[in-house]
């Protein structure tokens, strides 16, 4: 306690307030509170339910050595707008909100980037939830054999979820309390919660022409065809035509280059059991529990951050994969309102604040979009720690600071992602000084423990577009009573001299290229 | 912050299980409302509000046991916060309790003069400020507890309870003086 917090305590201290509850009220209000649950229990047999139709975009992981790459989508799911519907339209809409759990299967086109390899593939993922808080993704198909059959599991009661990969049968355990993410009505930053307000995106269907099409074959039986158009979007309905429940949804547009989004095998209300979401791994699996590597205030940032590369990036799929110029143009898209945006643009503990967070045109040219800086935190004065950024390929990291000034700078790809991977080394042997009273590193072996596996140690050793490859940057152990700003502790290694020069770390963390090989070879001896 | 081991779930569902919540957070946040308030009767007209509110919004809250409590207090706090702007009733209040107090605590002279000087500090300040007053000096909660319930940081926290402490120390010494001067406002 400070003096003043003493005194004040000392002066209320004796004080005695009329502070004494009554049980007659208590009571009272008791029988009042089991009258009102009792009617919520009733309406809640016939709740609204909350469904994710859009895909969730966690594209999420931050990954030391960036091998694993992200996705990238192409069909970007578009944040509709009321539209209303006939009758039976509307009916099998209101049976989706009516429901208590809801499973279904999403499938659509998408891109993806791994290195210098990129295509398309159908990406199939089966959704489910049970309310109130219970959910269950699963991803069917993927380009990285690894990926096929992971499942997530997520129980929001107890802020835990498990995700499990069959093809090698490995399990993670993580904690959710440090998970965050941004109410779109209002900017706000809150834990994750099952999201049942996207079930609204595919309810609320602005009121316009509605065609019947009669009954169709769908997979052998024989169902009524809906449907409804908005702007360039048709959205078509498949429905049970005995009990109007939908069994098939898809969104399509008229951009060619837009893949449509088909929701299949809708399952309403069905029974799921409770041993589907349950959080203990499969048997035989191997099991690794994760902290979250995000300290709680980041976390709240990266919610923050990672939002504003989502909305940048559904303003880029309806405009021909061009970026807005600035954030205001998201606004004047529509796709927020200027009050949300200046609300994630403040700082978590001042949403009424000035912005903390920069945002930088991406260029889209750029082949690795994964290093192509789009949003990052701002400071009077940077922090010796470090800092979240989001990426033109959706993802986000916390970096440190040096990274982020070598990944702003304009350099030729190589050397810019060479210098990239020094800093986060720096970063590391700064990490080892401070535990070990300010001694470096003897050799970059030493890093290896917890934290960091060897193989970490060795992918960001490597060059950018081969991390399983042959060791480029070399580590010297910098003289502790040397200048760091002239000190080199990390270089590039190379059979001839490069024409562009030769990418070098010094022990401050930052980074340079030399031109000069004398001056080059006199830094490294 | 107590630990409700699984009670929270439970209470969505059993009646019992809802009732032994109930109880268990009844006293703390009606003597909450008190604090703010200075009145005893609108404290208990907000602390219904507060437990309704807790009814209405128990199946969607997402939390750990031990944020349950800080959610609570975070429903007082704007239910608190939106009964004085509602009825306006600040000077009202501040009469009020003073007569009240009078006529209650009559054989405790000093704790009176005491608490008419706070109500007349307190009720002044604006209402962040009397929630992190309260929070901290009358239900005891730690820094990382009320930065919780207000959806700020420790460190805000703390230098917003200096400045609310600045205040409330240059009206309580005015307000001392002016008693000591030959009379109270009321007079």
């Amino acid at each position: 306690m400070t003096d003043m917090e003493k005194e004040f305590d000392n002066f209320v201290r004796d004080i005695r307030f009329d502070d004494t509850s009554d049980y007659n009220h208590r009571d009272k209000l008791e029988q009042n509170l089991l009258t009102v649950l009792d009617k919520q229990s009733q309406h809640k047999s016939q709740a609204l339910v909350i469904w994710r139709i859009i895909m969730r975009n966690r594209i999420i992981k931050y990954t030391a050595a960036a091998g694993i790459v992200l996705v990238i989508i192409i069909g970007i799911i578009e944040l509709a707008k009321p539209v209303g519907a006939s009758i039976a339209f509307a009916t099998a809409m209101d049976n989706i909100k009516k429901a208590r759990t809801f499973s279904c299967m999403e499938i659509f086109e998408v891109g993806y980037q791994d290195g210098k390899k990129e295509g398309k593939y159908l990406l199939k993922q089966k959704w489910m939830f049970k309310e109130p808080d219970k959910e269950r993704h699963e991803s069917l198909t993927s380009p990285w054999t690894r990926f096929i059959g992971e499942t997530t599991i997520m129980d929001y009661g107890k802020r835990q979820m498990l995700q499990f990969r069959p093809v090698d049968k490995t399990a993670e355990f993580h904690d959710m309390s440090s998970d965050y993410e941004i109410d779109d009505k209002t900017g706000e930053v809150r834990l994750t919660q099952l999201d049942t307000s996207l079930r609204d995106r595919l309810l609320e269907l602005r009121t316009g022409a509605v065609e019947d099409h009669g009954n169709v074959e769908l997979e052998g039986r024989t169902v009524r065809k809906l449907q409804s158009h908005k702007d360039t979007r048709t959205t078509t309905v498949w429905v049970n035509p005995k009990t109007n429940l939908p069994l098939q949804i898809e969104h399509k547009w008229a951009n060619q280059n837009r893949s449509p989004i088909i929701f299949t095998s809708i399952q309403i209300d069905t029974e799921l059991r409770d041993d589907l979401f349950s959080l203990e791994p499969p048997k035989g699996y191997t099991l690794r529990m994760e902290k979250s590597a995000w300290p709680d205030d980041k976390a709240r940032i990266g919610a923050k951050i990672m939002r504003l590369g989502l909305w940048c990036w559904v303003y880029a799929g309806n405009n021909d994969d061009q970026f807005p110029d600035e954030l205001a143009d998201i606004v004047r898209a529509g796709v927020i309102t200027e009050n949300v945006l200046n609300k994630v643009l403040a700082a978590p503990d001042n949403p009424d604040g000035p912005p903390v967070f920069q945002y930088r045109k991406p260029n889209t040219d750029a082949k690795d979009r994964s290093n192509e800086v789009m949003l990052y935190e701002i400071y009077d004065q940077w922090p010796q720690d470090r800092v979240v950024a989001c990426f033109a390929d959706g993802h986000s990291e916390l970096i440190p600071v040096q990274t982020l000034i070598q990944l702003l700078k304009p350099w030729p790809e190589y050397k810019k992602n060479l210098s990239i991977k020094m800093t986060h080394l720096h970063w590391l042997c700064d990490k080892y000084t401070k535990k070990h009273e300010g001694r470096y590193p003897g050799a970059l072996e030493d890093l290896v423990g917890e934290e960091f596996s060897d193989e970490t140690i060795k992918r960001l050793q490597a060059a950018p577009d081969k991390s399983e490859g042959p060791v480029v940057i070399r580590y010297r152990l910098p003289y502790t009573d040397a200048n760091l700003a002239t000190e080199v502790m990390f270089y590039e290694i190379f059979d001839q001299w490069p024409d562009d020069g030769a990418a070098v770390c010094f022990a401050d963390g930052r980074c340079e290229i030399i031109l000069d090989q004398n001056r080059f070879e006199e830094l490294v001896k | 912050m107590d630990e409700n081991s699984g009670l929270v779930i439970q209470a969505c569902s059993d009646k019992a299980a809802f009732v032994q919540l109930y109880h268990r957070h009844y006293d703390v946040i009606f003597r909450y409302c008190a604090h703010r308030l200075f009145d005893r009767t609108a404290a208990e007209d907000v602390t219904s509000e507060v437990f309704l509110k807790m009814v209405e919004n128990i199946y969607s809250f997402r939390g750990t046991e031990e944020q349950f409590s800080c959610w609570l207090y975070r429903i007082a706090t704007n239910a608190v916060n939106q009964y004085l702007r509602r009825m306006n009733r600040r000077n009202r209040l501040f009469r009020a309790a003073c007569e009240k107090s009078n006529e209650v605590v009559a054989d405790c002279e000093e704790s009176t003069e005491k608490l008419i000087l706070l109500k007349e500090g307190v009720l002044t300040l604006k209402p962040r400020y009397q929630t992190i007053i309260t929070l901290r000096f009358f239900e005891n909660l730690k820094m990382n507890d009320i930065a919780e319930i207000l959806g700020s940081s420790p460190g805000t926290v703390r230098s917003q309870l200096a400045r609310a402490l600045v205040k409330l120390r240059a009206k309580m010494s005015i307000g001392e003086t002016a008693q000591s001067a030959g009379g109270s406002k009321d007079d």
